[in-house]
């Protein structure tokens, strides 16, 4: 399944590390760009996101537009070869009373500002959700991996 | 009539190794002046999982999912209806662990 960081996020870390700061010659230090003042959110979508661009988010009653937000936050990790997992404690759910069934084939995460980060396939995509039924993410059934 | 049955909240030395906290004595007054103790011990409570490193699987499974399962579908009825394995999201730079 197809995944990866999306392409702002790839400008970020370039340019966080490069001297492209507003002090001229310094590194860019705007902390990737990415709000840090509230939580992220995990947004669900009924076609593929790509590096460049989010699939088209889920719509309709048990879904909010955006995403659902993490409630708490994971462990940094010390090296680049772990994975962070997520989420930490808490399980995503969703309850489809749109009327409709959903058909979930990716997921962004994104910033509170709607920024996205990673993306990616859902295993076993699309995910075909009855109205009425429940969608659930798993404690760590999400993991970020640079390898 | 007074009441036959006392109960109280009363230490109890534990056994070498094991903690006890929380033991109920129950003494019951029966004829001629016999009396039955009974001590309940409340069942162990399951401790808190401990933070799982990153990149590591919770050392305490979530209540309620199988070992491997990242998303799933409830019914109404709270049955599992589907799942799958978790999501993996990974950009690849061609890394070793000699270059970290």
């Amino acid at each position: 399944m197809a995944s990866g960081m999306a392409s702002a996020l790839r400008a970020a870390v370039i340019n966080a590390t490069a001297p492209t700061g507003a002090t001229a010659g310094a590194a860019g230090t705007q902390a990737l760009g990415f709000s840090t003042s509230a939580a992220m959110k995990v947004r669900l979508n009924s076609t593929s996101s790509t590096a460049t661009a989010a699939g088209t988010e889920l719509t309709g009653t048990g879904y909010t537009t955006g995403g659902q937000a993490f409630t708490e936050s994971q462990t940094a990790i010390t090296s680049p070869t772990n994975s962070i997992t997520l989420p930490k404690t808490t399980v995503l759910s969703w309850t489809n009373s749109s009327g409709s069934a959903w058909s979930i084939q990716s997921l962004d995460i994104v910033d509170s500002t709607a920024l996205r980060t990673w993306w990616g396939d859902f295993t076993g995509a699309p995910v075909s959700v009855a109205n009425g039924n429940t969608f659930q993410v798993a404690v760590n059934g999400i993991s970020i991996t640079l390898t | 009539m007074p009441d036959d049955r006392i109960m109280f909240t009363t230490l109890v030395p534990p056994p070498a190794g094991v903690v006890i906290d929380g033991a109920v004595a129950e003494l019951t007054a029966g004829p001629g002046g016999l009396v039955t103790a009974q001590i309940r011990i409340p069942a162990p409570q399951p401790e808190p999982s401990p933070d799982p490193l990153p990149g590591q699987e919770p050392l305490w499974p979530d209540p309620g999912w199988e070992d491997g399962q990242g998303w799933r579908i409830l019914g109404p009825g709270g049955d599992v209806l589907d799942s799958g394995p978790p999501v993996e999201l990974e950009e690849h730079f061609g890394w070793t662990d000699e270059e970290d």
